[in-house]
């Protein structure tokens, strides 16, 4: 095995990115596979001697990791989204078109591409494929077959704001011309809030986010200003910002505009919040199946350092995931950056405490990060202004299924009603059909049934409705739906991202997904369902991270919303 | 003394030092707190779950001072979700629950996870009997299976090393044995692979547990996935009797179980002594026991005929007069003992030999772990009875030279050319040698197994063993030989102790009833270790 010297000093450079030996891990196992095809025992062991480590330390993280593959794939490695939006869509129309294809070919299902809105979902290679039609795939895989290359797939343009939005983040995205690079950037005043922000004391940026009231967009909805505060000070070690670009809770995909349109105003605000930390590096970590985000996030820090903002007060560096939803937890995330499998750790302690490479480390949302340039150049009193109480700001909303306009949409919280958004904006269910119930927050959240829809969309609202923010992905059921099939279909995604470090969650998602199966394929029992609500609730609460909820949760709100339904599918055979 | 705070678990006032997790504290006042990956000695991991209990704390008013009820006791607010006993730290005022229907609840719902998958193949489990699964099942189970899916399948009886077998399928990924690997054999050979439900314990291939500390790993294992290949199908461990006893084969003296039934000793793990080996014990020195139930044992006295042919029984009470009539009439008696013998054995064995006695060192290397060079585990206590002298360059020469003509050997092996000069050689020991091939009269003796004794370690830990099983044959321990050929009149081993605590000043105060199972420290001046003479060894060899 031959490793070619230009690799080889590609590697070199992406191990000085990190303070561990072992961090690189997920790096070089992504650079090996691109260039061998696949991580079998040659690589894995070359990568351990690169590094340092154990054989086993590296072979744990690439069979933790789909997208990592021991074997050798077909030149074109097409993945089509399995999860909800996209199964709603007819991701499995897709699959049944994908058969037989040859040698060449290698066909996977994924989960979540975050591409709800557009969905159904998929990739060949690092190709993404929104809105996919039998048709087109079928277009797609004859052009390969005949040319035997694959064609680049262009990015989706912006899509226009709705008049009722409120675009802060999103306001450059649809302006004519715009690119997201660093000279349209600044052409819209960006990095001016970098340089005032240079002039502030890192407490006073502190205080300015606290008083704005900004609570984290990744879904746990955690002030960001108290996270801040949190970091353990004096500790002799360095500080550590942590970007969570692992945007993969099933039904949102609005990281991926903020990164793929405007990658400054995130990088802008990460500088501003390592200044603010006192974090002389930060890290993006994003998420695996993002490659092209990957790629215009390296391409806008290299030149924000040729400008001098990168490298001069705070280093930024991309880390990529690689298929693993657990990822998105702060700590599985932390873990991911160490180079290890993303087992979430126990808490205490916190990261602030003890974080990344042991050190105080701050973990923050790509959106939350995106809105402190705004914050910083505005002031707090503005960012109150939008928004109500406990839930200032606006809040980017991502909506799928059967609606007319599906996308992502930017509004000021609390100031439009779930009904507002589905009939106004997004022009109500295609074809006339009844809202069976609605999804608020990323497949994780307790559904809300139909006759909810005009709770505000703001977090004490939702919470009160009995459910949650999350992540701000809504999903929109019809009656059409079946809700067992619905359940079965996200209680998959949990049990094939449960990590299994415990327990519960380990062997309740897959016990869950296995009832469901039974359930749907018409060899339930009547005491199945009971059974189904139980096992969730055993696994709620009891687990080192939220994923249990996750899992949990979703199950618990459809039996609790839908008994019928199960009792039909669990008493015709009973 | 280290901080303490109060608490309260289950009703009980608890007073336990802070950093203590609740687990232990709560073993403090005798409540069991039913865990899997928790380890004392290891990191902690928190997966398994098993720990949860409810946990509350004083309310606070205005001025961080307990809020107090009607009942004029602290208000208590109790956190909205259980937390593992393992990682949560006692506090002062802190309120534990470990028995509430929450708590059972949850507890029932880890078993019924921990048992979907398994494969419930008790009945030719070697782990049952002794098995986290089974017990925590009785204890904290449903007693009823839910589960009518397919079980997830995983690689069974496979080889992890040449000691240790795996079953996958019945592995609850707790993770002590990747933890044990890494933190104390000094290791990173163990790891999951695959993720979810599909997780799987393995190594690296071609990368297996190579260390001298592997077995261990059998013993945290709380389950039947790790299985020493050598006791698999040997016994159902509740058939076995387990002794209190301690490894004679280091100066370490690692305190140990043995697993014995019907007069065999099935297996050897270690006992918690955290004086000495916390609850580890090296491979090296468990995996050495077999001799015990070595075919070829001496099992009865004999003398060397010239009439009969090679080799004649007597009873013990015929080779008994023998022998002291020759030891009367012989001059200079010298003697070889071994630092494997005990002390009370090396104590009589220096009144019926004088002054010309040594032992026979032994050495290896030393892992800078448990495993010591010295590979005697009594040679403090040789030292201490004046057996360790250095003399055996002196008695060698000798023999060799002709002055020695009378040896008595304990425990150990003679040259062949040596043995052949000698006009009397009397040898005690328990599997035959050179010596007792040419020695007059052999004295079957007994292993550590089958006598009660004590060694003193390198440490000058004073520690004591127990039978486990009847000695072989008409063989004896060697206290009751020495006895009788010192025609003195100890009528019990703890006789020979109360003597050796008159005469030796260390020992004095001391039975054996106070050196307890976890033995004592000795307060000796100088370093009991004996310095190994190189020349000594080269002599003995």
């Amino acid at each position: 095995m031959t490793i070619p010297s230009e690799l080889e000093r590609h590697i070199d450079e992406i191990i000085t990115h990190y303070p561990t030996k072992r961090a690189p891990v997920l790096w070089l196992c992504h650079l090996l596979q691109d260039h061998f095809g696949f991580l079998g025992q040659e690589q894995v062991e070359w990568i351990a001697t690169k590094l340092s480590l154990q054989p086993i330390n590296v072979w744990e993280v690439v069979t933790f990791y789909p997208m990592f593959t021991q074997k050798l794939r077909g030149k074109f490695h097409i993945k089509v989204c399995r999860t909800l939006s996209c199964h709603l869509a007819g991701s499995q129309k897709l699959l049944e078109r994908l058969k037989d294809l040859g040698a060449d070919f290698t066909v996977d299902t994924v989960e979540c591409l975050a591409s709800c809105g557009t969905a159904p979902a998929m990739m060949i290679n690092d190709e993404h494929y929104d809105s996919m039609t039998p048709e087109r795939l079928d277009k797609i895989v004859a052009d390969i077959k005949r040319t035997g290359t694959l064609a680049k797939e262009p990015i989706a343009k912006p899509l226009p704001a709705h008049p009722l939005e409120k675009r802060v983040l999103l306001a450059n995205i649809t302006k004519p011309g715009y690119t997201g690079s660093l000279a349209d950037y600044e052409k819209e005043g960006g990095y001016q809030a970098l340089a005032k922000a240079l002039t502030m004391k890192p407490e006073e940026i502190v205080n300015e986010v606290k008083n704005s009231e900004i609570r984290g967009r990744g879904g746990a909805g955690f002030p960001c200003g108290l996270k801040w505060s949190f970091l353990a000070k004096n500790t002799g070690k360095p500080t550590y910002l942590v970007c969570n670009a692992d945007e993969s809770e099933p039904g949102t995909f609005k990281d991926r505009q903020l990164i793929n349109y405007d990658p400054h105003q995130l990088l802008e605000g990460i500088l501003i919040s390592c200044h603010a930390t006192g974090a002389k590096v930060a890290y993006i970590y994003i998420r695996g199946e993002m490659p092209h985000g990957a790629n215009v996030l390296i391409n806008a820090i290299a030149e924000a350092r040729a400008k001098g903002y990168v490298g001069k007060t705070a280093e930024i560096y991309v880390h990529r995931g690689a298929g693993a939803y657990i990822c998105g937890e702060e700590t599985g995330l932390i873990e991911s950056l160490e180079g290890k499998r993303a087992y979430p750790r126990i808490k205490p302690p916190f990261p602030a405490i003890v974080g990344l490479f042991g050190s105080p480390t701050v973990v923050n949302n790509v959106e939350t990060l995106s809105n402190i340039p705004h914050i910083v150049k505005n002031g707090a009193a503005w960012f109150k202004a939008m928004g109500v109480p406990g839930s200032t700001g606006t809040r980017l909303v991502c909506v799928s299924g059967p609606v007319k306009r599906p996308g992502y949409y930017e509004f000021e919280m609390g100031k439009l009603t779930m009904r507002q958004l589905i009939e106004d904006v997004c022009g109500g269910v295609t074809n006339g059909k009844k809202i069976k119930g609605v999804i608020p927050g990323g497949s994780s959240m307790p559904v809300m049934p139909a006759n909810n829809l005009d709770v505000p969309l703001d977090f004490e609202s939702l919470r009160k409705a009995g459910t949650m923010a999350g992540s701000g992905g809504i999903v929109v059921l019809t009656e059409d739906v079946s809700i067992v099939d619905a359940t079965l279909n996200v209680s998959q995604f949990y049990a094939h991202e449960s990590c299994g470090q415990c327990t519960p969650c380990r062997e309740g998602t897959l016990w869950m997904e296995k009832m469901l199966h039974r359930i749907k394929d018409g060899h339930s029992r009547p005491e199945d369902v009971d059974l189904l609500f139980e096992v969730a609730d055993n696994i709620d609460g009891k687990t080192i991270c939220p994923l249990g909820e996750a899992a949990a949760w979703p199950v618990k709100a459809f039996l609790k919303n839908y008994r019928s339904e199960f009792e039909k599918a669990c008493n015709k055979n009973g | 003394m280290a901080e303490t705070v109060k608490l309260t678990i289950d009703g009980k006032e608890v007073v336990a030092p802070k950093g203590m997790n609740l687990i232990e504290a709560a073993k403090l006042v005798g409540i069991e707190v039913p865990h899997y990956c928790y380890h004392p000695k290891l990191t902690i991991a928190g997966n398994c779950r098993m720990c949860l209990v409810d946990t509350g704390m004083p309310k606070l008013d205005k001025d961080k001072k307990p809020e107090l009820g009607p009942d004029g006791k602290p208000v208590i607010m109790f956190a909205p979700k259980l937390a593992i006993g393992c990682n949560t730290t006692v506090a002062e005022g802190m309120v534990v629950h470990t028995r509430t229907p929450k708590v059972q609840k949850a507890r029932e719902g880890v078993m019924e996870f921990l048992l979907i998958n398994h494969p419930l193949d008790c009945p030719i489990c070697d782990q049952a009997g002794e098995c986290r699964l089974q017990e925590f099942s009785v204890d904290y189970g449903k007693g009823e299976s839910r589960f009518v899916e397919e079980k997830v399948h995983k690689p069974k009886q496979t080889k992890l090393n040449a000691k240790i077998t795996l079953d996958d399928e019945r592995c609850i990924l707790c993770s002590r044995c990747i933890r044990f690997m890494k933190e104390v054999a000094g290791q990173d050979c163990l790891g999951f692979v695959n993720r979810g439900s599909y997780s799987t314990l393995t190594c690296y291939p071609g990368q297996e547990p190579k260390t001298n500390y592997d077995l261990n790993i059998v013993d945290i294992c709380p389950v039947g996935a790790l299985t020493q290949t050598d006791f698999r199908f040997e016994q159902r461990v509740w058939f076995l009797k387990e002794t209190k006893s301690v490894c004679p084969n280091c100066s370490t003296g690692c305190n140990t179980v043995l697993w014995s039934r019907e007069g065999v000793v099935y297996r050897q793990t270690p006992r918690d002594n955290d004086a000495v080996n916390q609850c580890w014990m090296c491979d090296y020195g468990r995996l050495n026991f077999k001799f015990i139930n070595d075919p070829t044992r001496l099992t009865s006295p004999s003398v060397k005929s010239a009439v009969y042919g090679e080799r004649v029984n007597l009873t013990w009470l015929e080779a008994t007069r023998q022998i002291t009539g020759k030891l009367k009439a012989a001059g200079t008696i010298a003697g070889i003992a071994s630092g494997r013998a005990t002390t009370e054995e090396l104590f009589l064995f220096k009144k019926l030999v004088g002054d010309l006695v040594d032992i026979v060192p032994h050495t290896g290397e030393a892992d800078g772990k448990l495993l010591q060079a010295d590979r005697n585990p009594n040679t403090a206590g040789a030292k201490l009875t004046g057996c360790a002298t250095g003399k055996l360059p002196e008695i060698l020469e000798g023999i060799k030279a002709g002055k020695v003509k009378t040896l008595i050997v304990l425990g150990e092996d003679l040259d062949e050319e040596l043995a052949k000069k000698l006009e009397l050689l009397v040898v005690i020991d328990t599997l035959p040698t050179k010596a007792t091939e040419h020695a007059n009269y052999v004295l079957p003796g007994t292993t550590f197994a089958e006598k009660r004794g004590t060694f003193i370690n390198g440490k000058n830990r004073l520690q004591r063993f127990n039978a486990a099983i009847p000695p072989v044959g008409i063989a004896r321990p060697e206290w009751q030989t020495l006895t009788a050929l010192l025609g003195a009149s100890y009528a019990a081993i703890e006789d020979v102790f109360a003597d050796m605590a008159r005469t030796l000043p260390a020992l004095a105060g001391l039975n054996l009833s106070k050196i307890g199972d976890l033995g004592v420290e000795l307060k000796i001046e100088q370093p009991a270790v004996q310095p190994v003479s190189q020349a000594a060894e080269a002599v003995a060899k």
